[in-house]
């Protein structure tokens, strides 16, 4: 795994923002990974981000 | 070591009007490059920045008048053009050389990944004093989340839209369960519940109703039976005409049966025809009245009168006859219309059982029963009575139907997509009521995550930068620098201080000049740090203007310290001071290399000179053929009474107030008495007497030389310079170097 210390501040918030997510069960595995990519491209739009919210079924709280 | 400098070569750029070409030692992390104002320090910063950054350096930061725009045509030494810049950096990473294009730096043989920082007396200021906005471009680089605050508000947009169809969607339940409702009341609210009711009629399949053949079929009968009853009137008719023409037929008879019978008694048959020959004859040949048998003579007129009696009785007979036989045609004809309406009456009979086959037993049971009693020839009149009666009934009711089904088809059209999008509505609410709670909740995490990271970048630069400036400034009641984002004010950075038991102060308000220069040199590093880039190439383009000693001291123990931080540190300084404490401080001397610039002229342009200090110089001056005792000897006068100097002012030593502030050998010697030499100043366990009795024997020999070529001075040996000169350079290397540096002084 990449150190925060090799990585642009985008991936870092991206990164740890992608862990809470998966820690507070708020979205899939599969989906938090197509949103990191989002996040990481520049390319999310409100459309795909309801996309991603609406029809997910998330994997539950890991924390 | 990355980011380490090899080599700098400048060709027409800036104060470079001559080739310019320096050489860094392996090793060496800090370039001092010490020069008077004018000399050129900053063109040598302006190349790195140049070839590093792809900048125009400190022609950047200036404002000209009309035409200034184009600053870069400023970068060409005079009389050099832009075709001539070149600037060529060899270091660890590699080698590039940069030239200046028509519009923008061009770096060859391609974009490097140097990360080179310049800190100019400018940039000093706009770190420190710049506004809020100002200081985040500053600093963005650090917190550069661009691209996951679009992602951010891209998220808080979707959440919005959710949170908005969800309201919309609620709205929309709500009105479809309302308008149920009012289809529901109006039905009568039947089965319980609306929805109750709605599903009720949504799953019933109601075929349109065919009442328009049953209606045909039923209209068809009661026209069968309209023709029946008048053909059952017609025959009833035509019978009672015929039982009517047979009564006269048989009184007719009668009358001719008695007339025949009547005649019959009287006259022979066919005597009528004889009579009737008779009266013709006796008309047309008894006209003489003689018998034509016999001849005799008789009157004719009695003959005829009673034979044309006896016809007329016999005419009557016939005429009965006649009129008979007229009442048998009449009898004739009632029969055939009667046998007619027979028929009618049949065909109207047949019709109706063909009919009867057409009525379904189970839907008119009663008129099929009927219609068979009928036809069977039952009580017809009755029944038929019965029969339309129960057919125009039948008929109401039929036509009554597509009413009633039209008011079904239309509830159900009605209703049927309220239902539909009741339930569309409900089962897609749980999951759109989940999304919006996971995404509003993913909102908060994102920002909070954003902004947790900027907070930890600036707690880091600032506690980074407060910590230099603790080291800086000790004990002076200022520091506590903090670096915040506003609450609400997205892409600024607020600065805050501690001044005294003044907290959360903007130390521009309160801090000196000298205090927020030196504020500033403790952000930029700290910002320089924060990148954790060990290559990081640092320019300080003559950040200090002036310092004290003290504070001078401090800032080169300071980036002594820092510089294992950084590929190469290059500073350019006009105060000879601050060169001295580099010189004398063991870690920075041990990490600088020293350059000097001469002055700048343009056919010479800038120029590196050796650099050395008076230290070295005495040294070099001693091993030196042939040995200038004059020189010698005054030059080490002058760095003894230098050492003496420092001493004195870092011990707070008693001397003569007067101005100006010069003093003597004699009177620094005399200062620094035997309770300062034996129990005051003591390093490392010798005592300043050990050094300075031993150089006061010998100090004579400076006050010889400094009657220049006089007999006692010619005739001063070799030696006695030589030994004097050593003792002062041994109190220099043993005792003053060793003295804490915060009581130290460099020479």
């Amino acid at each position: 795994m990449k150190q925060e210390s090799k990585m642009a501040p985008d991936e870092i918030v991206t990164d740890r923002a992608m862990k809470a997510l998966a820690d507070k069960g708020l979205l899939s595995k599969s989906r938090i990974t197509q949103l990191k990519n989002h996040f990481l491209a520049g390319t999310l739009t409100p459309q795909e981000a309801e996309r991603l919210f609406e029809f997910d079924v998330p994997d539950g709280r890991t924390k | 070591m990355k980011g380490f400098l090899h080599e700098l070569e400048l060709n027409s750029f800036r104060g470079a009007s001559q080739s310019a070409k320096m050489t860094f030692d392996k090793g060496k992390r800090i370039a001092l490059i010490f020069g008077n104002n004018g000399t050129g320090k900053s063109t040598i910063c302006d190349a790195l920045d140049f070839i590093g950054c792809s900048s125009i350096g400190s022609l950047g930061d200036k404002k000209f008048g009309g035409g200034g725009t184009d600053k870069a045509k400023f970068i060409p030494s005079i009389g050099r053009k832009a075709v001539d810049v070149s600037v060529r950096l060899k270091c660890e990473d590699g080698e590039w050389t940069a030239t200046l294009g028509k519009r923008s730096v061009s770096i060859a043989p391609g974009p490097h990944d140097l990360d080179v920082r310049v800190l100019r007396r400018s940039n000093i200021l706009r770190i420190v004093q710049a506004n809020p906005s100002d200081r985040y471009v500053i600093m963005q680089e650090f917190m550069d989340l661009s691209k996951a605050k679009n992602a951010e508000d891209a998220l808080r947009e979707a959440a919005k839209s959710i949170n908005t169809r969800m309201t919309n969607t609620s709205q929309r339940l709500r009105d479809a369960e309302s308008e149920l409702q009012r289809h529901w009341v109006a039905a009568g609210s039947q089965n319980g519940t609306s929805r109750a009711w709605a599903k009720a009629i949504v799953s019933k399949t109601v075929s349109p109703p065919v009442v328009d053949s049953t209606i045909g079929v039923l209209r068809n009968i009661q026209t069968c039976i309209t023709r029946l009853k008048h053909s059952i009137s017609d025959w009833n008719s035509k019978n009672d005409n015929l039982k009517k023409a047979e009564a006269i037929l048989e009184e007719a008879d009668t009358k001719v049966q008695q007339a025949i019978k009547d005649l019959s008694n009287q006259e022979p048959p066919d005597v009528l025809q004889t009579l009737e020959r008779a009266e013709q004859f006796i008309t047309q040949h008894l006209s003489d009245g003689n018998c034509p048998v016999c001849a005799t003579p008789f009157p004719p007129g009695e003959l005829l009168a009673r034979i044309k009696a006896r016809i007329q009785g016999m005419r009557e007979i016939q005429s009965a006859q006649r009129q008979r036989d007229e009442t048998q045609r009449k009898r004739d004809t009632s029969k055939s219309l009667l046998d007619n309406a027979k028929d009618e009456l049949n065909k109207s009979l047949m019709e109706l059982r063909n009919y009867r086959e057409l009525i379904q037993e189970n839907a008119y049971p009663t008129i099929r029963t009927q219609m068979g009693i009928v036809v069977d020839g039952g009580d017809s009149a009755t029944v038929l009575a019965s029969l339309t009666d129960q057919i125009n009934k039948e008929l109401e009711l039929l036509q009554q139907a597509p009413k009633e089904y039209e008011t079904f088809r239309l509830t159900k059209q009605a209703i049927e997509p309220l239902l539909q999008e009741i339930e569309t509505i409900e089962q897609s609410q749980p999951s759109l009521d989940a999304a919006n709670t996971r995404i509003a909740e993913a909102v908060k995490v994102v920002e909070a995550t954003r902004k947790g990271y900027v907070d930890e970048v600036l707690l880091q630069i600032s506690g980074e930068a407060n910590r230099m400036y603790k080291l800086l400034h000790p004990n002076e009641k200022l520091g506590g620098i903090r670096l915040s984002v506003r609450e609400k004010g997205q892409g600024s950075v607020e600065m805050s201080g501690e001044f005294h038991n003044q907290t959360d102060i903007p130390p521009e308000a309160f801090f000196s000049d000298s205090h927020l220069d030196t504020l500033g040199v403790c952000i930029f590093l700290a910002l320089a740090k924060a990148k954790g880039n060990t290559g990081t190439i640092l320019v300080m383009d003559d950040i200090i203007s002036s310092v004290d000693s003290e504070h001078a001291g401090r800032l080169v123990e300071l980036l002594a310290k820092e510089a294992e931080s950084f590929g190469h540190i290059v500073i350019t300084t006009h105060l000879e001071l601050l060169e001295e404490w580099f010189r004398h401080h063991k870690k920075a001397s041990s990490q600088t290399q020293f350059f000097q610039i001469a002055d700048w002229s343009l056919t010479e342009g800038f120029r590196m000179i050796s650099r050395q200090f008076q230290t070295d110089l005495l040294r070099s001056m001693l091993v030196t053929t042939p040995f200038d005792k004059q020189s010698v000897g005054m030059k080490a006068g002058f760095l003894l009474e230098t050492l003496l100097k420092q001493i004195g002012l870092s011990f707070s030593v008693w001397m003569p107030l007067r101005t100006p502030q010069r003093y003597t050998l004699a009177e620094f010697l005399q200062a620094l008495d035997s309770d300062w030499r034996n129990t005051r100043i003591i390093v490392k366990g010798v005592a300043l007497a050990a050094h300075l009795d031993l150089i006061e024997s010998t100090a004579w020999v400076r006050n010889v030389l400094a009657h220049g070529n006089s007999e006692l001075a010619l005739q001063l040996p070799d030696a006695d310079v030589r030994n004097f000169a050593g003792l002062v350079l041994k109190f220099n290397d043993e005792f003053c170097e060793e003295i804490p540096s915060r009581k130290r002084q460099p020479c």
